[in-house]
């Protein structure tokens, strides 16, 4: 009876160490590289936030969201790709997947105090009537072609775009220039 | 209007709003927050799980009771079901996949559809994986014994058991209207929360893939 429970006590002592062996040590480097991260980020996000808010959903809203999803996956963070793709990537998932819920009405957010949203001081003219046209339209354009026009917006390559997507750059290509025409044509259809 | 000017309208939008960020006081929050939400969960693992072991064990009582009767095979049907059933809501949880939200936007899709296509299928199933093992172990229960006053079994047991034929019919017209309406609740789950979702997932994965 002894040597039985003997065994059995480490049998388990070295099957839970197998299984704490899959886990990955919290990454204290990952931590502190948070910080970094949403500095030089924060803006970007906080633009492609802007175009996925929609009422009752608030672009601080999504905002934190990304945020809090940016932290919970640092972890995982193995710089196959770089950090600014990552953002990208995470920023996009989130705002599309947050729409998503709040069709099904599961889209819950708490705010944030660590976060503080104002006006800028320095910006007299509040927003520029162009970028709300611009909004407008994008807004006209169906999700995926969103995804795209956002990051083309931010400047960058169509290989960087295809990373981000999944897509091939041949496909954001050939994308790319039909959502240019049908963007172009709504702006100045509006500022005429 | 040329492509640069069009990026500088974009660019120049986010100086209209100032983000001020204490990562330290968000870490703490995010980490409270984090710390809830699995609270929820080990809260509802544990509700789940003791009300299967509190139905088990008494299950098991009665089988006790009517040891080597029809009953018994009845009662392991049923107890085999909640073990079923506990197993498959348990393996069904929130796949891992869909939180990795640092995937390309496409693969991301792909496995929020693959687990809303599941979430789907499993509430359109629940009459093969739940309803019917319960359903059934539970009429060999109900119809096997005729005779509960021959048998050694507690006074409770005895109360309980529906003896004559309009007792049996009663107990089984109620125990199938539940069951068919926990049938018709999961279908109408099914169609009202995912169904639309996997369409429009569909819709933006098509919208991507497509060259128009």
């Amino acid at each position: 009876m002894h040597v039985a429970s003997y065994i059995i006590c480490h049998v388990t002592v070295i099957f839970w160490y197998l299984l704490s062996l899959n886990k990955k040590p919290y990454s204290i480097v990952a931590h502190i590289q948070f910080e970094q991260i949403l500095e030089n980020n924060k803006t970007k996000i906080f633009r492609i936030c802007r175009i996925y808010a929609v009422t009752p959903l608030q672009p601080e809203d999504l905002f934190q969201e990304v945020v809090y999803q940016i932290w919970k996956s640092l972890s995982n963070f193995q710089g196959n790709s770089s950090i600014d793709t990552w953002v990208y990537r995470i920023t996009l998932n989130v705002c599309m997947r947050s729409k998503l819920k709040l069709e099904r009405d599961a889209f819950k957010t708490t705010r944030f105090e660590g976060i503080e949203f104002k006006i800028s001081e320095n910006n007299a003219i509040p927003e520029e009537e162009r970028y709300l046209y611009l909004k407008q339209c994008i807004a006209e354009l169906n999700e995926a072609d969103t995804s795209i026009i956002v990051l083309y917006l931010e400047a960058l390559s169509y290989k960087e775009i295809a990373s981000i997507t999944g897509l091939t750059e041949n496909h954001v290509a050939v994308k790319m220039k039909r959502i240019r025409k049908k963007l172009f044509e709504c702006i100045n259809a509006k500022t005429r | 209007m040329e492509d640069q000017e069009l990026k500088n309208i974009w660019k120049r939008a986010s100086e209209y709003q100032e983000i001020t960020m204490d990562t330290q006081q968000l870490i703490r929050q995010f980490k409270t927050g984090m710390e809830q939400r699995e609270q929820i969960v080990r809260r509802r693992d544990l509700r789940e799980i003791s009300t299967a072991l509190v139905c088990i064990a008494g299950l098991s009582y009665m089988a006790f009771d009517f040891l080597w009767s029809p009953v018994t095979i009845g009662i392991l049907i049923t107890i085999g079901a909640f073990v079923n059933f506990i197993y498959t809501l348990r393996s069904n949880r929130k796949s891992k996949f869909t939180q990795r939200l640092f995937v390309p936007i496409k693969k991301q899709l792909e496995q929020q559809r693959l687990f809303m296509r599941n979430q789907s299928k499993l509430l359109c199933t629940v009459l093969y994986w739940a309803v019917l093992p319960i359903f059934s172990g539970y009429m060999m229960i109900v119809w096997s014994i005729w005779d509960i006053e021959n048998y050694d079994v507690s006074s409770l047991i005895k109360l309980l058991y529906p003896n004559d034929i309009r007792d049996k019919m009663i107990m089984t017209v109620m125990v199938l209207a539940s069951v068919s309406y926990m049938v018709w609740i999961n279908k109408k789950a099914a169609r009202v929360n995912w169904e639309p979702l996997i369409n429009k997932i569909d819709v933006i994965i098509n919208e991507m893939e497509n060259e128009r």
